[in-house]
């Protein structure tokens, strides 16, 4: 019996002994398990610009394996940019680990600092001097405060260069994204489109009131049940129908050297 | 009979444990020179880059022949640098001497916009980044080992295998402190 206590205060020291010492330095937030392209903690992206650069993302992911990941943060308290970002990527494993094909574009808002953290595998296509570019064209934009059209459009041309890394075609979605017009525009194309309507219902009063009094004649006399008719195609409309989606979702578990640019507005 | 086989079995498992030891410490031994040679790669990488750098400032500063001078020689003691220690000490050099040419550039609005000139120091800097990381690694990787073959049971082995424990490569962090560049 007293050999046997002896024998597992041994295994016990041993143990000990052997625990890996962990050095704690600042926590890293947990790798995102959805929508893992953007991480919007300082809520810079509109809600429409997110869904298209996510799918973006998504497409970039699926077709080439490369991943391009936006992460905004209120500040890095104190931490140091570069610093931070090297450790974020590796945390996470941002692009696939025999490619090494991520990037991480980091953004803290109040302390005005950005860095754009290139992997190994696509320090080729998208050099510390392209990197430096993406930021200064950035910069113009978030000077005015206009964050979300700035971070869509240099995504696009992050993907651009990730397609071009696999001597792949580019598809339309990723033009869109460079070619995302600025807020105003969109506005102003609301407005026009408005006073379009406006002018139409003035001028075909009659016109419309008629085919609305016909189209509530059909429902109530019920040839057409609109919880069988519009069910679907709202649900199509809207996007949401299909399901569990498709991708294999989290990160690659790819590395980064420490390439890049980083940058301040 | 039986007691053959208790001691097979003793001495099949202490050569395990030998095994499990003897690949560990080597493992850890070439993780460093892997590293290492990353190190190396990068400081590499970023002397490339200064023979272009002059060519590119010469046009503007005709007067700081002595400021590219230093960056010059820095440059060519990065690329004769043999052991670990001088090369921290020649790569520490090459930083002061950089940082002092940016200084310099600074009263040189013209040569500020010079694309190439731009281009060039957006690649020095990500050089250094490169740099530091590479470092951190590379001491991560001597800590690493030094914990290996100094604690049991790794250090009845390290005497044997003629391993010591190995200096952190050394440049104070301030060295990385990069002279950041506004355009």
């Amino acid at each position: 019996m007293k050999k046997i206590a002896l024998f597992l205060l041994c295994l016990a020291a041993c143990l000990t002994f052997f625990l890996p010492a962990c050095h704690a330095a600042q926590a890293l937030p947990p790798a995102p398990t959805q929508d893992i392209y953007l991480v919007d903690n300082a809520v810079m992206v509109s809600p429409e610009d997110r869904q298209t650069l996510l799918a973006v993302g998504k497409e970039l992911d699926e077709k080439t394996g490369a991943q391009i990941v936006v992460v905004t943060m209120n500040t890095l308290g104190g931490e140091n940019l570069e610093d931070y970002a090297n450790r974020l990527f590796r945390s996470w494993g941002i692009g696939r680990r025999e490619k090494n094909n991520g990037v991480l574009l980091l953004i803290a808002k109040e302390d005005r600092k950005f860095r754009l953290e290139v992997g190994y595998g696509l320090e080729g296509v998208i050099t510390d001097g392209f990197a430096g570019e993406v930021l200064d064209d950035m910069k113009v934009y978030f000077r005015d405060g206009d964050y979300s059209p700035a971070i869509v459009k240099a995504y696009g041309k992050l993907a651009r260069k990730a397609y071009e890394a696999e001597n792949m075609e580019v598809p339309k979605s990723v033009e869109d994204a460079e070619d995302e017009f600025p807020f105003w525009l969109g506005i102003l194309f609301l407005v026009v489109l408005s006073a379009i309507a406006l002018l139409l219902i003035f001028f075909f009063y009659r016109v419309i009131m008629g085919i609305l009094l016909w189209g509530l004649y059909l429902l109530s006399s019920g040839f057409i049940d609109w919880r069988y008719d519009f069910d679907l195609s709202f649900k199509d409309f809207l996007g949401f129908g299909g399901g569990s989606s498709g991708g294999r979702g989290g990160f690659g578990g790819g590395s980064s050297g420490g390439g890049g640019s980083s940058g301040g507005w | 009979m039986r007691i053959l086989g208790v001691i097979l079995g003793v001495l099949l498992l202490v050569a395990g444990c030998f095994v499990g030891i003897y690949n560990s410490l080597k493992t850890a031994r070439i993780d460093v020179d892997a590293q290492y040679g990353q190190v190396e790669n990068q400081i590499q990488r970023r002397a490339d880059l200064i023979p272009n750098l002059v060519n590119t400032v010469k046009g503007y500063m005709q007067y700081e022949e002595k400021t590219l001078k230093e960056v010059t020689e820095a440059r060519t003691r990065v690329m004769g640098a043999g052991s670990p220690e001088e090369m921290a000490a020649a790569n520490d050099q090459l930083s002061g001497a950089l940082g002092r040419l940016i200084a310099v550039a600074e009263n040189y609005p013209q040569l500020k916009s010079d694309a190439h000139f731009t281009e060039l120091m957006r690649e020095i800097a990500g050089s250094e980044n490169r740099i530091a990381v590479a470092r951190r690694d590379y001491n991560d990787a001597i800590k690493r080992y030094n914990v290996k073959i100094e604690t049991f049971p790794g250090n009845m082995f390290a005497g044997m295998m003629g391993y010591t424990p190995m200096k952190q490569f050394a440049a104070e962090e301030a060295a990385h402190a990069v002279p950041q560049v506004k355009f």
